[in-house]
C-alpha cells in the first residue's frame, strides 16, 4: 500500500493521484491555495451577491446541517455579507443532541428562517441497507438528501442562489481550485450519489423486496432536477470556500465565540478535533466502514489536513493515526440494530468492497471512550423495533 | 434568443439539439428556407458524408440561405462536417463545392489508421482571440473524422487552434462571424458543453 | 500516442441494463438512463450499448435509446439487431453517434458501404465475437478465420472493430493477450476489446500489451470501482489517460 509522502492518505482514497515525487494531488491542491488570487475571488463573490440580492423572497439558501462548515457559512453570509438567508436542512435521522443545541442557538442568534426535512425511517433503513450492500457505504440517503433537498427547495421557492461551505478541492481531487465548482447534475453524479440516482434506488428496493409495495412518492426528495431545469431557473449552487480561503480552525474559533457553538467528542477521532463531524450519531460507524474498505479512517483524514496547513508534522500524524484509526465503534451496535444484521453479516458485506490493494483489517481494538453518554440509550430506544 | 440548428437528414442533429436544450434554450430546427426567420445564430451539425449533405442542402435551398446569413454578419458554428462546409471544395465520395467562406479543401487524413477517432488536447495558436481564451489548456475534445480542412496558406490566420495528429490539422477556425470546430463539442462532455454555451452567450 | 479509451459496455434487455456471463445468465444491473448518465458525468471516454432483445425480435428499443441519449454528452455506440439501413437510420436519429454491426455484415457486407455513403465510414464499428481457448480462437456461429474477417472489415471500410471474448465475459480472467496481440499486429484501424476484465491489474496488462480501447462490463456493474477510480489508478501508474 502506497502512502502520500507528505500527508498520510494512501492510494485507496477515491481520487488522489500521486505525482512523481510521491505527493498526492490533494496536498498539491492545498499547496497552491495560498498563491491564488483571493482578492479577485472575493471581488467575484461580491459581484455574484449583487446579482442575486433582493431579487426573490430570500437572497440565498444555505444548506445548513449545524456542523462547523455550514454554521460558519451561515454566519458569514448573514453577518458579513448582510444577506437574507433561508437555512435548509435535510435531516438524516441521526442528529446528535449537541448538534441540535448548536442549531437552535445559531438560528436564534442569527435570526434566520429555517426549513428541515426528514424522510420516514422505515424507508431510510431499507435505503441504508441497500446502499451498504451495493457500495459498502450506508449513507446514500444523506449524501443525496443534502444535495437534492436544498436544490429542490431552491427550484420550488424560486431562490436560485445557494451557498455550501468548503469546495471539494479541499479534500479530494474530483475538482481543483481552478475549476468553477458548482453543484450541478454532473457533480451530483460524480461525488454525491455513489453512482446511484433516485430511480436506481427505487428499482433496487423493488427488486430486493418484491413482496412489498413501495410508493414512488417516497423517493421524490432524492430526485435531483435536470440540468435543463437548473439552467433555465439559473440555479447557482456555489461554495463559499471558492471565494474566501477556507481555514477550519480559524472558522471554528469564530463560531464558538460568536454563536456559542459547542464541540463534541466523536468516535475514532482525537479529542482535539471536537469540531469535526459532530452531526451524526453513526459517524463512527461510517468512518469504521471506510477504514475496513480503504485502510484509513477519520484521524488519517484530519491529521492530513493539519499537515497540509502546516499545523502538524507527519510523525505526529502517524502517532495519532496508530492510536485512533480503525477501532470498532460503539455506534456499530446501533447500526446493526437498524439494519437488522449481525456483525458477521456486516463484515461479509464490507469485505466485498475492499479497495485494491487494501486487505482485511486485523486490528482488534474497540473504541472504549465514553463518547455518547446518555445519548446512546436514547438512540437505541428511538430505533428499536 | 432564437438559435437554429440545420437539419440535413444524416447529421447528429439530436445530440446538438439536446445539448442546446439542456443548457436551457429552445432551439429551432431548420429544414426549409422559411425556418431562418428570426434566427439569431445557427449551428451546422456534423456527421455524415460531404456529398450527401451538400446535395441535400442545395436541394432544400438551405445552402444559399446560409451564405445570406453569413453575409448579414450573423454568427455560425460549424461542427466537424459543418466546419468542412466552410471550404471551397470537398472530396468525400466525389467532388463537391462548399460555401467557400475560407480558402482551402477538405481532403482525407493520410494517417496510418485513416480515421481520427478519440480524444485530443488542442494546440491553441491565437492565444489573444477572445473566444479561445475561455478554453482550458488541459481540456480534451472528442474527434471522429476521416477528412480534414486543409486551409490554404493565404488563410492560415483563420486557423486559431490545431490538433496534433501525424501532422497538425486545424481544430478551430474562426473568421469574423463564423466559427468552425473539427471536434464534436456536443460529445466532449463538460468542456464541450461549455464551448457551446460560450458560443451561444458570447460569440458575435 | 493517443489516450487509452475506457469504455463502459452495457447490455439492454426489456428496458433494463443487464450483465451476463458468457453471453448467458443475465442479472439486472440498473436503470439505463441514470446509469449511463452517471458514466457520462464520470467522464467515460465512450459508451457502448447493445440491445439484446433486438437480436430476437429485430426491433431495437429506439425509445429507450432516445431517452438515454437525451441528457448525455459522451459518444455512444449502439448495436443489436441493426441489419437494415432503415434501422441504422433510426439509431442515428435517436441519438447514437456510431453503430455497431456484427451479424448484419456477415449476412450482407454491402451494408457497410450503404451506411458510409450517408453517415461516413467513421460512424461504423464492425463486430467480431470470439470463442477462445489459450491459443485457438474462432468466430462464434461463423466459420471464417477471425483475422481474415477483420481484414475484410477493414477493406469494407468500417471505422473501428470491436472484438468480444465471448467465453471470457464475466470471468474476471483478463483478456487473452496473445490473441489481442495477433489482432493488433495485423489490423491498423482502432480496435476495441471486451470480455474478461475483472481487476485494475487486468486493465494494466491489456494496456501494456498495446490495447488502446478497453470495454468494461462486470468491473463497473458489480463493484465499487467507478470510472473515476479506474482512471485515477491508471494515471498514477503512468498510463496516458484523459483526465
Amino acid at each position: 500500500m502506497e502512502y502520500c509522502k507528505k500527508c498520510v492518505i494512501p492510494q485507496t482514497a477515491e481520487t488522489n493521484r500521486f505525482d512523481d515525487q510521491g505527493i498526492c494531488s490533494v496536498c498539491r491542491q492545498i499547496e497552491v491555495k495560498d498563491g491564488l488570487d483571493w482578492v479577485k475571488r472575493e471581488k467575484n463573490l461580491k459581484e455574484v451577491i449583487k446579482k442575486y440580492k433582493n431579487q426573490n423572497d430570500y437572497d440565498c439558501i444555505v444548506p445548513f446541517s449545524g456542523g462547523k462548515d455550514s454554521t460558519f457559512t451561515l454566519w458569514y453570509l448573514v453577518k458579513i455579507l448582510g444577506l437574507k438567508v433561508l437555512a435548509v436542512r435535510y435531516d438524516h435521522n441521526f442528529l446528535r443532541n449537541t448538534l441540535n443545541h448548536n442549531v437552535e442557538k445559531t438560528l436564534t442568534k442569527l435570526s434566520v428562517d429555517f426549513i428541515s426535512y426528514k424522510s420516514n425511517f422505515k424507508l431510510i433503513r431499507k435505503i441504508m441497507k441497500e446502499s451498504l450492500i451495493r457500495r459498502g457505504d450506508f449513507c446514500w440517503h444523506c449524501h443525496v438528501g443534502i444535495c437534492a433537498f436544498p436544490i429542490n427547495t431552491a427550484c420550488e421557492k424560486n431562490i436560485p442562489l445557494l451557498f455550501y461551505g468548503e469546495p471539494s478541492s479541499e479534500y479530494s481531487s474530483y475538482y481543483d481550485y481552478n475549476d468553477n465548482e458548482e453543484l450541478n447534475v454532473e457533480k451530483f453524479n460524480i461525488i454525491s450519489n455513489l453512482g446511484i440516482q433516485a430511480e436506481d434506488m427505487m428499482e433496487m428496493l423493488k427488486e430486493r423486496y418484491p413482496n412489498e409495495v413501495f410508493d414512488d412518492r417516497d423517493f421524490k426528495p432524492f430526485f435531483f432536477p435536470s440540468q435543463r431545469e437548473l439552467n433555465k431557473k439559473k440555479i447557482k449552487a456555489l461554495y463559499l470556500g471558492s471565494y474566501i480561503p477556507w481555514d477550519v480552525k480559524k472558522q471554528v474559533e469564530i463560531i464558538k465565540r460568536e454563536l456559542d457553538w459547542r464541540g463534541e467528542s466523536v468516535e475514532g477521532v482525537p479529542p482535539e478535533y471536537d469540531y469535526e463531524k459532530i452531526e451524526c450519531a453513526l459517524q463512527g460507524s461510517r468512518d469504521y466502514t471506510k477504514y475496513l474498505k480503504r485502510g484509513f479512517g477519520r484521524t488519517s483524514h484530519l491529521t492530513s489536513i493539519d499537515i497540509r496547513n502546516k499545523k502538524k508534522t507527519r510523525e505526529e500524524a502517524i502517532e495519532l493515526v496508530k492510536k485512533f484509526d480503525g477501532k470498532k465503534p460503539k455506534s456499530l451496535e446501533l447500526l446493526l440494530q437498524i439494519l437488522n444484521i449481525s456483525e458477521d453479516e456486516y463484515n461479509e458485506i464490507v469485505k466485498k468492497h475492499l479497495i485494491y490493494p487494501n486487505t482485511i483489517s486485523t486490528k482488534k481494538e474497540n473504541e472504549n471512550r465514553n463518547i455518547f453518554h446518555e445519548e446512546f440509550e436514547d438512540l437505541k430506544n428511538k430505533f428499536r423495533d | 434568443m432564437k438559435i437554429g440548428i440545420i437539419n440535413y437528414q444524416a447529421c447528429n442533429l439530436k445530440s446538438i439539439y439536446s445539448t442546446v436544450y439542456n443548457l436551457g434554450y429552445d432551439p429551432i430546427i431548420i429544414e426549409n428556407k422559411i425556418d431562418f426567420l428570426n434566427i439569431k445564430k445557427i449551428i451546422i451539425p456534423g456527421v455524415g458524408s460531404a456529398k450527401h449533405c451538400i446535395d441535400y442542402l442545395q436541394k432544400k435551398k438551405i445552402f444559399e440561405e446560409v451564405i445570406k446569413f453569413k453575409n448579414l454578419g450573423m454568427p455560425i458554428l460549424g461542427i466537424c462536417l459543418g466546419m468542412h462546409l466552410f471550404a471551397e471544395k470537398l472530396f468525400e465520395h466525389g467532388e463537391s463545392r462548399g460555401f467557400g467562406f475560407i480558402k482551402g479543401e477538405v481532403i482525407p487524413l493520410t494517417m496510418n489508421s485513416k480515421f481520427n477517432i478519440g480524444w485530443h488536447k488542442l494546440k491553441i495558436k491565437k492565444t489573444e482571440n477572445r473566444f479561445i481564451k475561455k478554453i482550458n489548456n488541459d481540456a480534451t475534445f472528442y474527434f471522429c473524422h476521416s477528412y480534414y480542412f486543409n486551409v490554404s496558406q493565404s488563410n492560415f490566420e483563420y486557423s486559431i487552434a490545431t490538433v496534433d495528429l501525424d501532422k497538425e490539422v486545424p481544430s478551430i477556425i474562426c473568421k469574423d462571424n463564423i466559427l468552425g470546430v473539427q471536434f464534436h463539442p456536443e460529445r466532449s462532455q463538460n468542456h464541450g458543453v461549455n464551448f457551446i454555451e460560450n458560443f451561444i452567450e458570447n460569440f458575435q | 500516442m493517443t489516450y487509452l479509451r475506457i469504455i463502459p459496455s452495457l447490455l439492454l434487455k426489456n428496458k433494463k441494463l443487464i450483465k451476463g456471463v458468457k453471453f448467458k445468465n443475465h442479472i439486472i444491473a440498473g436503470n439505463p438512463k441514470t446509469t449511463i448518465q452517471t458514466f457520462d458525468s464520470q467522464k467515460s471516454d465512450e459508451i457502448f450499448l447493445i440491445d439484446l432483445d433486438a437480436y430476437k425480435n429485430s426491433k431495437p428499443d429506439f425509445e429507450e435509446l432516445k431517452k438515454i441519449t437525451a441528457t448525455i454528452n459522451t459518444p455512444l455506440t449502439f448495436g443489436g439487431g441493426l441489419n437494415s439501413i432503415e434501422n441504422i437510420k433510426l439509431a442515428f436519429l435517436n441519438g447514437a453517434d456510431k453503430v455497431y454491426i456484427s451479424s448484419a455484415i456477415q449476412n450482407n457486407d454491402k451494408i457497410v458501404k450503404d451506411v458510409s455513403l450517408i453517415y461516413g465510414n467513421q460512424s461504423i464499428v464492425g463486430g467480431i465475437n470470439l470463442m477462445t481457448d489459450s491459443n485457438n480462437f474462432s468466430m462464434l456461429n461463423y466459420d471464417i478465420d477471425p483475422i481474415s474477417f477483420a481484414k475484410k472489415l477493414v477493406d469494407l471500410g468500417v471505422g473501428e472493430i470491436k472484438i468480444t471474448f465471448v467465453n471470457l465475459e464475466g470471468s474476471r480472467k483478463g483478456f487473452n493477450l496473445n490473441i489481442c496481440e495477433k489482432f493488433l499486429k495485423n489490423i491498423k484501424i482502432p480496435l476495441i476489446f471486451e470480455g474478461g476484465i475483472g481487476s485494475l491489474e487486468d486493465i494494466e496488462k491489456a494496456a501494456d500489451a498495446g490495447v488502446q480501447n478497453i470495454a468494461l462490463g462486470t468491473l463497473l456493474i458489480f463493484s465499487d470501482y467507478n470510472i473515476f477510480k479506474i482512471k485515477q489508478h491508471l494515471s498514477n501508474k503512468g498510463y496516458k489517460i484523459r483526465n
